[in-house]
């Protein structure tokens, strides 16, 4: 019985024979190397990758439920990617507009 | 030679029947005329304003290659003329248009792209290996994705051909900035001692 299931995962249309599967289990790398980054301090971080990341993250939310095959692996993993681009967002805009107690640069 | 390989073409697909190209003709002056009139023109005549040297040789010919080819062509430009809007309206319309979620993901993935020009700018330590690198496992991949799925995505196919190409430029500045490519910098440094 579990063999049979495991087959039927096997051979699922968006399994891992497939593109549809390794795209997403790949894009689980940006959500890391972004959460790796949380360590970085903020001043490296960028403004326009970490919108992009956002952006991508809630928009590819809602396309994966409407390609064929329905693709749950992928809309997880943007869902992470749209939480982690929000993190690092927070902390940088944290950081540049919120933390007068620290000599802050030229930033207000 | 292009010319010629279009004329060989056309004769080939409709001019096969046709074996000879269309005759020389000729106006006719009054003094033919009267004697045409009067049934009195000789043979040679008609035979040398064909161009040929006996009548079985004469047969009825299509119109010439360059009066199709213009007809064609004219015809083709009036239905450019009519097919903008309509082409305009089938992209509107079309199952990966901006009415639906298939043309949106791929704009956001867009954004990519735009961010890493705009990094371009900025100095090489402010770029992030791990980013870059997996940017560029995932472009890849996706590209791959976008061949597949269903509806066949071009615009997110060529999203990511060029977040590919812009990532990995950056992650040659990366690997250059932190010595990971660094032999050209030390052979000017022993050129230089």
């Amino acid at each position: 019985m579990a063999t049979s299931k495991l087959q039927a995962l096997w051979n699922h249309p968006a399994g891992p024979k497939t593109i549809h599967f390794w795209a997403p289990t790949f894009k689980w790398g940006i959500s890391i190397a972004n959460i790796v980054d949380f360590s970085k301090p903020p001043e490296k971080l960028s403004y326009p990758q970490q919108i992009a990341v956002t952006a991508t993250g809630l928009i590819w939310s809602r396309y994966s439920t409407v390609i064929t095959p329905k693709n749950w692996n992928l809309f997880s993993v943007n869902v992470a990617m749209a939480g982690t681009g929000i993190t690092q967002l927070t902390r940088k805009i944290q950081h540049d507009y919120f933390s007068e107690g620290e000599a802050a640069p030229a930033k207000e | 030679m292009a010319l010629i390989q279009r004329r060989v073409r056309f004769w080939f697909k409709f001019g096969a029947r046709w074996s000879v190209p269309s005759p020389v003709t000729k106006m006719e002056n009054s003094e033919e005329r009267q004697q045409r009139a009067e049934g009195n023109l000789p043979r040679s005549w008609v035979l040398s304003a064909c161009g040929r040297s006996s009548p079985s040789s004469i047969r009825a010919r299509p119109p010439s290659f360059q009066f199709l080819q213009r007809l064609l062509r004219s015809q083709r430009y009036f239905k450019l003329q009519f097919s903008y809007m309509a082409s305009l309206r089938a992209f509107l319309n079309s199952p990966v248009g901006p009415k639906t979620t298939h043309f949106w993901g791929p704009v956001a993935n867009w954004g990519f792209v735009l961010a890493g020009l705009v990094d371009m700018k900025k100095p090489p330590e402010m770029i992030s290996g791990n980013m870059t690198g997996a940017m560029c496992i995932y472009s890849a991949l996706f590209m791959r994705f976008a061949w597949m799925v269903q509806p066949r995505n071009y615009l997110l196919l060529v999203c990511h051909a060029s977040n590919e190409t812009v990532q990995l430029y950056q992650l040659s500045r990366w690997a250059r900035a932190n010595g990971y490519l660094g032999q050209k910098k030390e052979e000017t440094e022993t050129a230089s001692e």
